[in-house]
């Protein structure tokens, strides 16, 4: 009985960590596809962490699986561990100090990958579009070079979130660099995946992030940092488009609601999406 | 010294009076189980409250204003009232004194009143839930929000901290100088059993720590109510300083929370593996690595915030490093199983469960630390679901390992039944699997943390039902598992002294032991360890 609860028991782990691997992949897939970055990345980076991870686990989780199951009391010939009153001896120092060298040089290498993918991010491209963010309770404001500005204020007794039309427009494959500020409390600039970047605002300086996104489409954005009772709906959306119906809308020939209207294929990250965005992949090659 | 009044034979059937004013170290111990387990329900009934409201995307239950009032309620009773109140205060109480053989704390009117200190934040708490006084400035208080009426009563909050923060550091001076001066007669540092080591150590943190915390929420307390400018930009201060001052005590904070219990755990299963502790010696050293690298990695907080560069990658290299001590602790309680004899009760299942919970909770904190994958993560349901693994599993598991492994010592029986309380525990396990499994999902797919409502994404609302489903069977098991402990108190199959054969010296006195503990005072010889579990 206990040796099929043991097992039970490490399946329902291990496979938590299995199935918990499948957003990375299919994040990878997607900021691939739709070439968002710094997304990339972030997702590149954080599957070669995982497999580190998952050696981690099972290095530990399988020696403990193991001994549950085979060290047990029986009564008459095992009543005592063969360690009752026997000290360990030099093995098991060596051993703890083999497994804490062996955590550290993993820790080493960890430390490489975090550094390098770190510095990736970091690096805004030189050509890179500046937009201003302002964040305040509870609705965000965008600020385009030429002086253009839009809004994104969520009414949740009044707004739909699959038609809201609130956010900002951004043209495909320029990055975008952002420049934040809020004028009250803390928030942070969320873009969702497959970007996934993260910036805190804070009153009084300006903080920054960059993204660049190739495939148009509809992504979103949101507040991240708790902001208090709607925080939930600080959202915003970005519509990325074509760069020449970009510069059209920028130069006021068409309008925004249309350009809207056009690119709302809802690439937020869902199965559907990720099918949409490996066929516009192909398209555009 | 003066030694504690003695105040009746059972304390079980002590009058109303003797609770009041009892000095004696097992009554404060079990006051302050008892105050921590009933605000672990309260804590666990916001935690439903949410969940409900959260099953499906839109409001159905509740009004924002009063999710984030659940909220702020789960997060700080959690954090104040059952993982530091139960493992320190309870356990640490009750156990420490008969650990290292004395009568009492060293100073027990102190002692009591540390616990009227926590009592009275309890009580204050209690006065947030009238709807005017909600706070929902969640746990961390951040400003500029603090400082906004939108946040609710910021001297309430302030005040409840500095009561608990007086209530800690008394509780801390009392233990640290219990267990340097009163050991008994033989027991050197390395006799004393790792659970002890494991209160010494959170201790010390609490001395070094709490100030900080307290001088970070006075600070916050001043900006409101007397106009100074430490941290509302409006005036000239910086928010970002509040977040280094509050981190700096608040992440050594969790291994005031977590080391007690994770000893708890090992405890048990060495005493149900019939087995030395395995690598004991790197065990204490590992737990003092966690307290020197734990007051070092506090901007890992921080990695998405404007604090400087420089420091955001020294400490996330810092922060990796607790992973050497984190891993010595989990393999030395692994490896106390190899040519074990392991007897399975519900003890042992909690406190494998314990270890095993660790693994889910410690490795994702890996991707967590690296700077440049944080950038993803922070403030999402990925670190919504790591803590709750780390923080809440390991003490809530650890506490339930500890209430069976040590019940026939405060109560002198057995809990009702063995097949119930491994129910209970199955049932806990899957539940948590199942929340917060799935709350690490939903992180990866963008979810972020502290919202009442969330977009109509499916892969989310999949998540978030598989959630609800997890926390009422959490609950259900957690209800199964309270039941057996207190059927247990009248009807449970009576103990003797020492029903584990522990060589460890809160066995050598009477279950439960009298009010002044041994009627001699313990003396050890050369070799007496209380995990040498020679036959005497």
């Amino acid at each position: 009985m206990a040796a099929i609860l043991v097992i039970v028991y490490f399946a329902i782990t291990t496979l938590v960590m299995i199935v918990g691997h499948q957003p990375i992949l299919e994040g990878y897939e997607v900021a691939k596809a739709t070439g968002a970055e710094p997304g990339l990345q972030w997702y590149w980076g954080f599957r070669n962490v995982f497999y580190v991870v998952m050696l981690y686990f099972f290095v530990i989780a399988i020696p403990f699986v193991v001994f549950t199951l085979i060290y047990q009391y029986r009564k008459g010939e095992r009543e005592e561990g063969e360690h009752a009153s026997k000290p360990w001896g030099a093995v098991e120092n060596g051993l703890l100090i083999a497994w804490a060298v062996a955590v550290f040089a993993g820790d080493i290498f960890l430390d490489f990958v975090s550094e390098t993918v770190f510095e990736k991010q970091k690096e805004i491209p030189e050509n890179a579009m500046e937009i201003k963010v302002t964040g305040s309770m509870w609705m965000w404001q965008f600020e385009y070079p030429n002086g253009k500005s839009l809004f994104s204020f969520y009414n949740p007794a009044t707004d739909k979130f699959e038609n809201f039309e609130g956010g900002f427009i951004v043209p495909a494959g320029v990055p975008i660099k952002l420049a934040m500020k809020s004028t009250d409390v803390i928030h942070a600039f969320y873009l969702w995946p497959p970007i996934n970047k993260l910036q805190d605002l804070y009153p009084g300086r300006i903080t920054y992030q960059w993204f660049k996104v190739d495939a148009p489409g509809e992504y979103l954005v949101s507040c991240r940092e708790y902001c208090g009772t709607n925080h939930a709906y600080m959202l915003a959306k970005i519509w990325v488009v074509p760069k020449e119906e970009f510069e059209q809308w920028y130069n006021g020939q068409i309008a925004e609601a249309d350009l809207k209207k056009k690119y709302s294929t809802k690439k937020w990250y869902t199965k559907q999406a990720k099918a949409g965005n490996i066929e516009l992949a192909k398209v555009n090659n | 010294m003066r030694e504690a009044i003695p105040t009746g034979v059972p304390y079980f059937g002590a009058s109303l009076k003797e609770w009041i004013f009892t000095t004696d170290h097992k009554k404060i111990g079990i006051l302050y189980l008892v105050t921590s387990i009933l605000y672990f329900v309260v804590g666990g009934l916001f935690a439903l409250g949410m969940r409900l409201e959260l099953t499906n995307p839109g409001l159905q239950f509740w009004s924002p204003e009063f999710y984030n009032y659940l909220l702020t309620g789960h997060g700080a009773i959690m954090l104040l009232w059952w993982a530091i109140g139960a493992p320190t205060g309870g356990f640490g109480n009750f156990l420490l004194p008969l650990m290292v053989g004395a009568r009492d704390v060293a100073f027990p009117r102190l002692n009591a009143l540390s616990w009227w200190a926590y009592f009275g934040a309890s009580v204050l708490v209690l006065i947030t839930l009238i709807p005017g006084n909600h706070i929902k400035m969640m746990w961390t208080g951040y400003p500029p929000y603090a400082l906004n009426n939108d946040a609710g009563n910021l001297a309430l909050y302030v005040f409840i901290i500095h009561l608990l923060g007086v209530s800690s550091i008394a509780g801390a001076v009392n233990f640290l100088t219990t267990v340097i001066r009163m050991r008994a007669k033989g027991q050197s540092y390395w006799k004393l059993p790792i659970f002890v080591h494991s209160i010494i150590t959170a201790n010390v943190i609490q001395i070094l720590g709490v100030p900080s915390l307290a001088g970070a929420v006075t600070m916050d307390l001043f900006d409101k109510y007397l106009g100074t400018a430490f941290f509302d930009p409006a005036r000239g201060g910086d928010p970002l300083l509040y977040q280094h001052v509050f981190w700096f005590y608040s992440h050594p904070a969790v291994y005031v929370m977590l080391l007690p219990p994770v000893a708890i755990a090992g405890e048990v299963i060495s005493a149900m593996a019939k087995n030395r502790f395995f690598g004991y010696k790197a065990y204490v050293i590992a737990q003092w690595g966690v307290v020197v690298l734990g007051f070092i990695v506090w901007t890992h907080h921080m990695f998405v915030t404007a604090a400087a560069d420089w420091i955001k990658i020294i400490q996330s290299i810092t922060t990796m490093m607790i992973t050497v001590p984190v891993g010595v602790i989990v393999l030395a309680s692994t490896l106390t199983l190899f040519k074990g004899a392991l007897k399975f009760n519900t003890a042992t299942w909690f406190a494998l469960g314990t270890i095993f919970m660790i693994l889910p909770g410690g490795l994702t904190g890996i991707p967590n630390g690296m700077l440049g994958i944080d950038y993803g993560l922070s403030d999402s349901y990925w670190i919504a679901g790591h803590f709750h693994f780390v923080l809440a599993m390991i003490i809530t598991f650890g506490i339930f390992a500890g209430l069976y492994y040590w019940f026939p010592k405060f109560t002198g029986r057995f809990a009702y039944s063995d097949g119930l309380g491994n129910a209970g525990f199955f049932i806990m396990f899957v539940g948590a699997m199942l929340i917060f499994g799935m709350q690490l999902i939903a992180g990866l797919h963008g979810m972020p943390r502290r919202y009442v409502d969330y977009p109509p994404i499916p892969e989310l609302v999949s998540a978030h039902n598989w959630m609800t489903v997890g926390a009422f069977l959490f609950a259900l098991g957690v209800l199964i598992s309270f039941l057996n402990l207190i059927l247990g108190m009248t009807k449970g199959e009576k103990a003797d002294a020492n029903p584990w054969g522990s060589p460890s010296l809160e066995w050598w006195t009477g279950s439960p032991p009298p009010p002044h503990n041994f009627d001699k005072l313990p003396e050890v010889d050369e070799d007496w360890h209380p995990y040498n579990y020679k036959k005497a």
